[in-house]
């Protein structure tokens, strides 16, 4: 029986300037994921600071150097259309690879800050 | 078929500055399917809190005439500046493809949503996330010509740091059956 799925996953950004890798592990029972976003604590430091690179068993999602404010979603959007869709990625050997780099701008002040990667999907039961 | 991202990053130091730049395609590119951008401010950005000044003069002198750019419920709102045009040009079509003006986005510049389920969506009711601007280029060249123009340090008569950065989105030939991002199904409605 095939149910929803939805995780995230956190990355904590600790230094200005650098760039964050993690390697999360699927659960065996998720088998495809649809939809995902970037979510943060500071929305304002990963809004303007952050960029992406996103793959899903070894499937670029996004390249090196995408801008997280292209994922991030607004108040204003409702919330049934805040996760960008993704069509149906099967996860394979259930691998998500996630860098996270942080850019310094002229509109903020570095503070450590935690992105997380919000991916939904279906998982079988 | 299934769909890539290209990432191309130019950056602007000089008021008024001129940028051509060249993106190259992997060799598997079948077409262009959506052009998206993205600007990060390295200098700061002021508020001009006086809407600014007509550039026209009268007998030289500056006549402070302010323009009235207060937006909308100015209490909650800004106005996003513009930074620059950028204009991208492929061998495969006449003159260029796609030519917009950039904007630098505020987070949460728009307006919350105030329809609460009762009222159809609206430009003034509702926003969206954004999108690439859906384009139909197909690909035989595997470089495409960009130009960008600086706006924002003119208008403010600086040298304004910023990165402008470009999203590509294109096809390749690649297998993914049953792979679709959400806006190429709304490209091939159009």
């Amino acid at each position: 029986m095939i149910k929803f799925f939805s995780k995230d996953f956190d990355l904590p950004i600790t230094a200005a300037g650098q760039t964050f890798k993690k390697t999360f592990e699927l659960d065996k029972s998720v088998k495809v994921i649809t939809h995902y976003t970037i979510l943060s604590n500071r929305e304002d430091l990963a809004y303007y600071r952050g960029s992406f690179r996103l793959d899903i068993n070894k499937d670029e999602i996004a390249p090196d150097g995408y801008s997280a404010k292209k994922v991030m979603c607004w108040a204003s959007v409702p919330a049934d259309q805040r996760l960008r869709s993704i069509g149906r990625r099967e996860t394979g050997n259930g691998l998500i690879n996630f860098e996270f780099t942080d850019t310094n701008d002229g509109l903020t002040v570095f503070q450590p800050y935690t992105v997380s990667l919000s991916v939904e999907g279906e998982r079988e039961e | 078929m299934r769909a890539r991202v290209i990432v191309k990053e130019i950056t602007i130091r000089k008021q008024g500055e001129v940028q051509f730049f060249q993106i190259r395609l992997p060799k598997n590119a079948v077409r262009i399917i959506g052009v998206d951008s993205d600007i990060i401010l390295i200098s700061a950005l002021e508020p001009q809190v006086d809407g600014g000044v007509r550039p026209d003069k009268e007998n030289g002198v500056p006549p402070f005439v302010e323009v009235n750019r207060a937006p909308f419920l100015r209490g909650t709102t800004k106005s996003n500046p513009t930074i620059g045009k950028l204009k991208l040009q492929s061998l495969d079509r006449h003159n260029i493809f796609f030519e917009t003006w950039l904007s630098f986005i505020y987070l949460n510049s728009s307006m919350p949503d105030m329809r609460y389920g009762l009222f159809p969506k609206s430009p003034y009711s509702l926003n969206r996330n954004s999108y690439p601007k859906p384009v139909h280029v197909p690909v035989n060249n595997m470089a495409i010509n960009g130009l960008f123009t600086d706006a924002i340090g003119t208008r403010r008569q600086s040298d304004m740091i910023y990165k402008v950065k470009v999203f590509l989105w294109i096809e390749t030939n690649e297998p993914a059956t049953g792979v679709n991002y959400d806006f190429e199904l709304k490209t091939n409605s159009h």
